[in-house]
């Protein structure tokens, strides 16, 4: 199926070698074997061929593979309230919304994806009913005391809707924290820690690890 | 390696032939070749070479399409039963069975998740690598309660033989002197405790003088031999990515170990893609010629040959094999003429947990990913120190961490307090899990199904498995022990739960072809030989006579590497 406004994954044709992982995978070996030696064990392989989400800046304009135009945009201003740019950039700016849009076709239920749907359709026809003003035109103020209304099942929102938040709040976390920035900015990234240390003051790293 | 190793049709007689090349199967293969045989290794999935093949490793979330997270088609199409398993992902799900070609049938009102790793190096890509040696209370246990038939050794018997594997293998632990959990001398260094954990065990061990909580052993290089960097063998990194495959060859399995010994003898061959159907008997000389092979790809048929044949097909996968290889004299499956080949399933009850917060130490973090946990060693390892609800016991395993990002992505709240509150580490968390002791029991069955067969035409299994009243009633009872361990070390918010998951999911399937000194109730004799034919020998899982607590791959392993030496001197002696 041919659709190229509705998939967020660029294909791509030739293998994809990340030279940061390379060199710190090469580094950890180096330390305990020497360079040469982790050279050879490495070799040419050992580096998968990565078939990466591609950022989109542009698609908030774009259809998506599960939300219309119109949702997509309030997904985006979602996004950047729960994560907003900080000294590193908000979920929106690294197109979380985009990868929530693929991450649910791809990876979860249904029923899953269609709580989501209606919870954005909610957010929107909340905002008309309260603003008088479509979600994404209403002012930050007005997004953020509805978002937190929902959050909190309150002023007429229901358990429902605070959980099916939740939900989107856990996609929003992990699309933003599993991109190179949030993975290696935000938080403390290492691919090859070269031992387990039982005790380690938390003030010199002062974030948490990824993993 | 080379690839004149590689081998698919062969008039060869083989010295041996060792079917499954996972931890039993990569050993037998070892042993097989130093000591002189030449071995032929049958494999019935595709070759994995070591770091070649490992093309899930080092790729960080966001070089992977669904940031680590499988396709759903993918998931319903390939693995609905597989996806059970905690190590499966998309850096892993190349290293697991696709569902879809291995079907299986649990009787009605039964259900068992079947974990399998079809390829070169099998489940020691895959394993959790926690390596106990079990003692004689555990060789012993059945005689207590009248459940299964007693194991036909001890432990003097196993002892020098743990301590082979774990020479080469490389085992790190600390010597505790418990006489339920045998030490190692050549135990390289544990991995360390944090600071929490250090304090609870101190707490636990005042409070509960019969209980200890150790350091999981693990077959992890945290500090590597001569022989391990002989190997090609590193320090462990502590990534604690280890089935996605470890170039470091840090942990062990057959690829990073037993595999480079075995092949650098020049006696080994192996034949992959080659799905063991059945194993050839000749009635005259009441030996097993050799196997059947269907050809996993192509579906042709072909035959190997050998003096002697090890089954190390994993549990199940050598009762299979077994069960179908009929014949005049065995019309209900080879070696099985006392009757209980299949009989006697077990696996480990890990459905009960206890976990809570530890307060304070927000100064103290750790540095890696340890790839693994502490552990407390079954404390109810003879019937005056059991419960008296049920039989047997449990140990717990756990440890302590902060929560991280996923775990506060739940937190409350919008903009720069949410993302920096999302960003620092979070509480101290602490957990205990069961892995409790399941009773042998003879309605625990596989046998084959009567009409439906897989693709390479082979019957398909049918198990019928199920928890006994004794693993639920232990179940609720570990739950509140446990919650009451973390009591006493000062954990709070303590929640516990008793799963319901079905047997499977611990991937300890045991039994099935169990050893004894009775011909008439057992498959195997104490040196894992049939009783019936004595160049066929089982060395997997299949081959336990009780369950313990202890994870068991170690134990397949000692058991395999003795059964070899066992088979090459009757060789010798032409008693074989």
């Amino acid at each position: 199926m041919k659709t190229p406004f509705k998939t967020n994954i660029e294909m791509r044709s030739e293998p994809l070698i990340e030279d940061k992982k390379r060199r710190s995978i090469l580094f950890g070996l180096s330390a305990v074997i020497g360079s040469a030696g982790a050279s050879k064990m490495l070799g040419e392989n050992a580096l998968g061929v990565a078939m990466a989400y591609q950022n989109r800046p542009d698609c908030v304009r774009a259809v998506g593979r599960l939300f219309t135009s119109g949702q997509m945009q309030i997904l985006r201003e979602v996004c950047q309230l729960v994560i907003p740019k900080t000294d590193t950039p908000g979920a929106a700016d690294l197109d979380t919304h985009g990868f929530i849009d693929n991450q649910l076709v791809r990876c979860h239920r249904a029923d899953e994806q269609l709580r989501v749907v209606r919870l954005l359709k909610l957010m929107d026809s909340s905002a008309k009913k309260q603003f008088k003003k479509n979600f994404i035109q209403s002012s930050e103020q007005q997004q953020l005391s509805l978002l937190t209304s929902i959050e909190n099942a309150k002023n007429g929102f229901l358990e429902d809707d605070a959980k099916h938040f939740a939900f989107l709040k856990q996609l929003i976390v992990f699309g933003y924290f599993t991109t190179e920035i949030g993975a290696t900015e935000e938080l403390a990234y290492l691919p090859v820690p070269g031992g387990f240390k039982g005790s380690f003051p938390y003030s010199s790293v002062n974030k948490a690890w990824f993993g | 390696m080379n690839n004149e190793m590689y081998i698919k049709e062969s008039n060869q007689v083989y010295d041996a032939i060792v079917v499954g090349s996972g931890l039993s199967g990569g050993w037998a293969a070892k042993e097989f070749c130093e000591r002189g045989l030449k071995t032929l290794m049958i494999e019935r999935g595709r070759v994995v070479e070591h770091r070649k093949d490992y093309i899930g490793e080092g790729v960080p979330p966001w070089e992977m399409p669904m940031r680590g997270k499988v396709d759903n088609i993918l998931l319903e199409q390939r693995h609905r039963i597989q996806k059970q398993c905690y190590a499966f992902n998309d850096a892993t799900k190349h290293f697991f069975g696709n569902d879809r070609d291995l079907p299986y049938t649990t009787k009605e009102g039964t259900t068992f998740s079947w974990i399998r790793a079809n390829q070169l190096g099998g489940k020691s890509m895959l394993w959790h690598r926690q390596s106990f040696r079990l003692s004689d209370f555990d060789f012993k246990a059945n005689t207590h309660d009248g459940y299964g038939n007693d194991w036909p050794i001890r432990y003097s018997e196993i002892a020098k033989w743990y301590e082979h594997v774990e020479k080469h293998a490389g085992i790190s632990g600390a010597k505790e002197g418990l006489e339920q959990l045998p030490d190692s001398d050549l135990f390289l260094p544990p991995f360390e405790m944090t600071k929490p954990e250090i304090d609870i065990k101190a707490a636990i061990e005042k409070a509960f003088p019969d209980r200890k909580m150790i350091m999981g052993r693990m077959a992890h290089l945290t500090k590597p031999t001569e022989l391990h960097i002989q190997q090609g063998r590193v320090q462990c990194q502590a990534r604690n990515e280890c089935q996605k495959g470890c170039s470091f060859g840090a942990y062990f399995s057959t690829q990073s170990s037993t595999l480079p010994a075995a092949a650098a003898t020049g006696n080994l061959h192996i034949a992959p893609n080659s799905v063991v159907h059945s194993l050839i008997y000749d009635e005259k000389s009441k030996q097993v010629q050799g196997v059947r092979v269907i050809d996993n790809d192509t579906l042709e048929e072909r035959e190997y040959f050998g003096k002697v044949v090890f089954l190390c097909a994993s549990t199940l996968g050598s009762t299979q094999i077994m069960l179908n290889s009929t014949s005049k004299s065995f019309p209900n499956g080879i070696a099985n003429s006392s009757g209980v080949l299949g009989h006697y399933l077990m696996d480990h009850n890990y459905n009960a947990k206890a976990y809570g917060d530890i307060p304070g130490y927000e100064e103290e973090y750790y540095k890696g990913r340890r790839p693994g946990g502490i552990y407390i060693p079954n404390f109810q390892y003879e019937p005056k120190k059991g419960s008296k609800k049920y039989l047997r016991g449990y140990a717990l395993a756990g440890g302590a961490y902060r929560e991280g990002w996923k775990e506060n992505a739940s937190n409350k709240g919008f903009g720069r307090d949410f993302k920096d509150g999302i960003s620092n580490a979070g509480k101290w968390k602490f957990s205990l899990s069961a892995q409790g002791e399941m009773l042998p029991r003879y309605e625990n069955t596989v046998q084959l199904h009567p009409t439906l067969k897989d693709k390479w035409g082979i019957p398909q299994l049918d198990i019928n498995c199920r928890w006994s009243s004794n693993e639920l009633d232990m179940m609720k009872d570990a739950a509140d022990t446990a919650e009451k361990m973390l009591k006493v070390a000062g954990v709070e918010n303590i929640k516990k739960t008793v799963t319901q998951k079905p047997p499977g999911l611990a991937i300890h399937e045991l039994g099935t072809a169990r050893m004894g000194s009775d011909p008439k109730t057992s498959v195997l004799n104490g040196f894992n030989q049939s009783h019936d034919i004595n160049n066929l020998f089982v060395t997997d899982g299949s081959c336990f006579s009780s369950s313990a607590v202890q994870n068991p791959s170690l134990t397949f392993m000692a058991l395999t590497v003795r059964a070899v030496d066992f088979a090459v001197k009757e060789i010798k002696n032409g008693r074989i």
